[in-house]
């Protein structure tokens, strides 16, 4: 397990965006806090139709959605992260021939595609996690603090439910996205011990190749859809929900108000327990790493 | 005391070619063994076979060990400088020396040190802010500070400039090796080598033409600067080389009694590159 330690912190020596990007971006929500701009679709902190709203229930979700707003812009930032990251992993040290420095270390390419990965898919995520609480924590801060000074109650920006609430669902989805994305992971892994250069490339065209060639042929979007729904969740989450008898799209401000609260977030993200999806994508991601490995050990280092 | 590495029939092709063609040696311990060939010979192949980073056809045994099968453990008792500066760039000094102290069981941190502490290598440097010189220092100090028992080294002076590289082979010679250790080099550069070999073995197009240690050397094959006059005679010997030189014929000659040449003019120990040279010659005529 020591060994285990010293080569995931190999990688946090090496790719210090793992933990730079979460500080810079902790640190451009506290900009907009000082100059007065977080604004979070329609809700406003500053002068904030929140505190007037029909129902404390409405209210409480409502700031969840807000303070889950900014998980979301930590999650696109780590995503992207993530993505870089995974798709250089085992590629990065074989154009700089430093892997034949690593190799003649008694380390087996298990134990190093491993740490990579635990990397890309455990690590970068709980630091994410970490950013997103920070995050949480300092706009309740700073807004409750401008609020106090305007004179004006603050305390419903630190209603238990709604900020521990956030918290909550940034944890359960913080797991719950380990699992949907490490066989996203593994294939970005794998192209990246196999590629013979630009793993960039030899990852992305043969699934975006896949899907111009379906929808042009076939007509059909079924690649194009399993992608977008791996990889951006919501047409997932669409999907498996439909258009729900007698639904109609919230025309005022007080209807997506009213939509908007009615969802129930913990409901969204434990469905995606209620298919096989999630577990068929984790045996998924253990055969890519298993290849990847595989491709690592075997394959020859051209000098 | 048993061989440290076993080759019987190894061999390699790259499609056609055959980078390795059925290939025999062994190599016992407590030598320094200089793998010598021309480029595209076989080398780099043979090396990448013996560290278990190729496919291979034949039998290979390294430590006893099946080298591709076993390699995780081979590289435990094996240690490997695969060409110059494959160090990775982004690396501290420092955080280098940490990890594989955590990594090795068999590195000693203060071996590392002691030779550290002689170049100019800073703790907080990163490999990219060292010149190709320091970097082999770093390279060799790592290495050294390692208790293993065959050290691989491919081409490891590519590149530095005549003092570093001298520095380098004294450094391995007088501090390194000893008798429970085993080195196993190539280079272009054999006349820097030659004195610290105990054994050649020529390659070339994936054949061994030349295994023989460097005492049996000195005793079959001699170079003569034959006088004028004895040009003739000294062709009825066979002479596996000839070329000319201030005014003089050289010529090598292998198992030839030694009164004998002496009779042709003056004798000499052949050159490791003079050697080289005819036996290459002689295998491909």
């Amino acid at each position: 397990m020591n060994r285990f330690f010293w080569l995931v912190r190999r990688e946090v020596w090496e790719h210090k965006a793992i933990w730079v990007a979460p500080l810079v971006v902790i640190g451009c929500v506290g900009l907009l806090l000082l100059t007065g701009r977080v604004e979070i679709g329609s809700i406003n902190f500053d002068h904030t139709p929140l505190a007037g709203l029909a129902t404390p229930e409405q209210r409480i979700t409502l700031l969840m959605y807000a303070y889950s707003a900014l998980a979301l812009v930590v999650d696109m930032v780590m995503g992207v992260i993530v993505f870089f990251y995974a798709i250089d992993a085992l590629y990065a040290d074989r154009r700089d021939r430093s892997v034949l420095f690593w190799k003649s270390l008694p380390m087996s390419d298990a134990e190093s595609v491993l740490s990579k990965f635990a990397v890309a898919a455990v690590a970068i995520p709980l630091v994410g996690l970490a950013a997103t609480v920070a995050t949480q924590l300092l706009v309740a801060t700073g807004e409750s603090a401008k609020l106090a000074l305007a004179g004006e109650a603050a305390g419903f920006l630190w209603e238990p439910r709604a900020l521990l609430g956030s918290i909550g669902i940034a944890i359960v989805w913080c797991i719950t996205a380990i699992l949907w994305y490490a066989p996203v992971v593994g294939y970005l892994m794998l192209a990246s011990a196999w590629a013979p250069r630009s793993p960039f490339l030899w990852a992305v065209l043969p699934p975006v190749g896949l899907w111009v060639i379906e929808s042009v042929v076939l007509g059909s979007e079924r690649v194009g859809d399993f992608i977008t729904e791996r990889l951006f969740v919501l047409p997932y989450l669409i999907r498996l929900h439909g258009n729900e008898p007698g639904h109609k799209e919230p025309v005022n401000d007080a209807e997506k108000i009213e939509h908007l609260a009615n969802i129930d977030l913990y409901g969204l993200i434990g469905d995606f327990y209620r298919t096989p999806d999630l577990w068929l994508g984790v045996v998924v991601a253990g055969l890519l790493l298993a290849a990847a490995i595989w491709v690592r050990r075997y394959r020859d280092e051209t000098s | 005391m048993t061989d440290l590495i076993v080759a019987r029939g190894l061999g390699k092709s790259f499609g056609q070619t055959r980078a390795l063609d059925g290939v025999d040696f062994r190599v016992a311990p407590g030598r320094i063994v200089g793998l010598i060939g021309p480029n595209g010979a076989g080398k780099t192949t043979a090396l990448k076979a013996l560290l278990g980073l190729t496919r291979f056809e034949g039998e290979l045994s390294v430590l006893g060990l099946d080298p591709y099968r076993q390699r995780h453990r081979l590289m435990q008792d094996v240690c490997f400088i695969a060409d110059v500066a494959v160090l990775p760039r982004w690396i501290r000094v420092s955080q280098l020396i940490d990890f594989v102290a955590a990594m090795h069981p068999r590195f000693r941190r203060e071996v590392c040190e002691h030779f550290l502490a002689r170049s100019d290598v800073r703790r907080t440097s990163r490999v990219k802010e060292l010149s190709k010189g320091m970097v082999t220092q770093l390279h060799l100090a790592l290495v050294m500070a390692i208790d293993a028992k065959l050290l691989v080294l491919d081409e490891p002076t590519l590149g530095l400039d005549i003092l570093m590289r001298k520095q380098f082979y004294d450094t391995l010679l007088n501090e390194y090796f000893d008798e429970q250790r085993t080195i196993l080099v190539t280079t272009h550069q054999v006349e820097e080598i030659e004195h610290i070999l105990t054994d050649l073995l020529f390659i070339d197009r994936g054949r061994i033409v030349l295994d023989a240690a460097m005492d049996e050397v000195q005793e079959k094959y001699a170079q003569v600067s034959v006088r004028p006059e004895h040009l003739a005679a000294a062709r009825t010997h066979k002479p596996i080389a000839e070329r000319q030189g201030l005014g003089r014929t050289h010529m090598l000659f292998r198992d030839i009694a030694r009164p004998e040449l002496e009779r042709l003019g003056e004798v000499a120990v052949p050159s490791v590159a003079d050697l080289f040279v005819a036996v290459i010659q002689g295998a491909r005529a």
